[in-house]
């Protein structure tokens, strides 16, 4: 009975299994995207997946809303998929934009074309784009997500832009 | 429209996303006799402490994974660990990893790791790290026993990589930082070429922050041998981690000579071997070897950070 014991005896749980299952519902999609921008494998990535929710599950910190759970699933997602790059010695070849068989196989050649052009470019490029061109997140809102000030925010977005512009010969 | 919308095609696939759900049944639904969890999940409750970690709460000491017997002593042993840490405290339970990569896969990583050396140095730049985002790389050298390359963040951050024809090779990249006892043939085994390999990261003060390493053994043909090394500068919390006996052939702890102490484990032909502290890991994993010839063998290996 050790499980069900620690947990709900563990103070500080702020989450009911409604609200998680609701989280993966709702913002399971969102986090996907993140993890396929950024993770080189399916695999890694739906391991970050399932690190994201576990985090969730045990995550102490009370949420104000909605919102602000999800501003920290997105951090959350990008730190998974960094951490992940870190640990493991096999990952020191870069990421290169082509997705792998698996993933494309399921999407259209408009969308492939897409995640491939984002996935050329550098994580702090594709976080600022995913943010503010997909997620529709304000400058302000993005720099507070990603922790890095409001100017930083507005010049990756700017070559972001540049870049994938080249890379898709069209305006975004 | 906006171009990027059309990234609403994707999706998390229903398997994830079961999973997922299922995290919650797997906190809280008692376990029948012997709870396993799979060693993604292990993983994840190890990655999920370090977001928790009080630094240096742990003091120098061993935290090694816990070997118990039943399920009375590992009830016991999570309470201790949990009221230790003095935070919420995910636990893994450890289960013989059957994902660990084979010698053909560690050997096409690193045939695919030495041909794009330069290239990927060229690329300028994705190499990630958590604590950093690395802009500028450049390859420093790609001729002789020794590889170096170089990666620098816009805050300042540097890190290095080596990758070394032998592990003897990985103490001539920054001695007055790091060293190593590295046998040169041990077992009837040989290092894999080109499998030693080292990484320094330094913050923008020019402060250690952390050095990992590996180095690689095989004869070729089935038996090899692997560790991995970390050194952090912070303390870390690498969580609970227990060892249920009845889930591996063979469940022992091993102190080297030198005082580390290991727990091994053996499941089939596979052993496993762990130490860990606050500061520093040793993670290794053999094909085809004892656990006495693993013993042997990670005692033989020891990483010194000069810092």
């Amino acid at each position: 009975m050790f499980y069900a014991e620690r947990s709900k005896k563990k103070e500080g749980a702020v989450i009911t299994q409604q609200e998680f299952n609701q989280a993966i519902e709702r913002w399971g999609d969102m986090v996907t995207r993140i993890l396929l921008i950024r993770c080189r494998e399916p695999r890694d990535a739906e391991d970050c997946f399932q690190n994201v929710f576990l985090k969730l599950l045990t995550c102490k910190k009370p949420f104000r809303d909605s919102e602000h759970m999800k501003a920290w699933l997105i951090r959350t997602a990008i730190n998974e998929a960094a951490d992940l790059n870190r640990r493991c010695w096999r990952r020191r070849v870069t990421l290169c934009g082509e997705l792998p068989v698996e993933w494309a196989a399921s999407l259209s050649q408009d969308t492939v074309d897409l995640v491939e052009a984002i996935r050329s470019l550098s994580p702090p490029l594709r976080d600022v784009l995913y943010l503010h061109c997909y997620e529709g997140y304000s400058v302000a809102e993005a720099a507070s997500i990603l922790h890095i000030p409001e100017g930083t925010v507005k010049s990756r977005l700017s070559r972001a832009r540049k870049a994938l512009r080249e890379a898709l010969k069209e305006e975004l | 429209m906006n171009r990027l919308e059309s990234l609403n095609e994707i999706s998390a696939p229903a398997g994830w996303r079961a999973d997922a759900s299922a995290l919650w049944a797997q906190r809280v639904e008692a376990p029948a006799h012997r709870r396993i969890l799979r060693p993604a999940l292990i993983t994840a409750a190890v990655l999920c402490l370090l977001a928790t970690t009080v630094a240096g709460a742990w003091g120098i000491r061993s935290m090694n994974p816990v070997i118990v017997h039943d399920e009375k002593e590992l009830q016991a042993a999570m309470d201790t660990r949990g009221s230790c840490s003095g935070s919420e405290t995910a636990v893994g339970v450890a289960a013989p990893n059957e994902e660990q990569p084979s010698l053909e896969t560690f050997l096409h990583d690193s045939a695919e790791l030495t041909a794009h050396w330069t290239e990927d140095a060229k690329l300028g730049g994705n190499t990630v790290h958590s604590r950093q985002e690395w802009h500028l790389t450049r390859c420093v050298s790609s001729e002789g026993p020794l590889w170096e390359r170089r990666a620098e963040s816009l805050e300042g951050w540097q890190k290095r990589q080596f990758a070394a024809e032998g592990p003897e090779r990985l103490n001539e990249a920054e001695p007055e930082t790091i060293t190593a006892a590295l046998p040169g043939e041990a077992r009837g085994m040989s290092p894999v070429p080109w499998g030693s390999r080292l990484e320094l990261i330094r913050n923008a003060d020019g402060e250690l922050e952390g050095a990992s390493s590996m180095v690689a053994y095989s004869d070729m043909t089935e038996r090899y041998f692997q560790l991995e090394y970390a050194y952090e500068a912070e303390a870390v919390d690498w969580g609970g981690v227990f060892v249920p006996v009845g889930a591996y052939d063979e469940a022992l702890t091993y102190t080297a000579p030198d005082g580390r102490e290991f727990v091994i484990t053996a499941y089939g032909d596979r052993t496993w071997a762990s130490c860990v502290t606050p500061h520093e890991t040793y993670h290794a994993y053999a094909i085809g070897l004892t656990t006495e010839e693993t013993a042997q063998f990670v005692g033989e290996i020891c990483y010194t950070v000069h810092s």
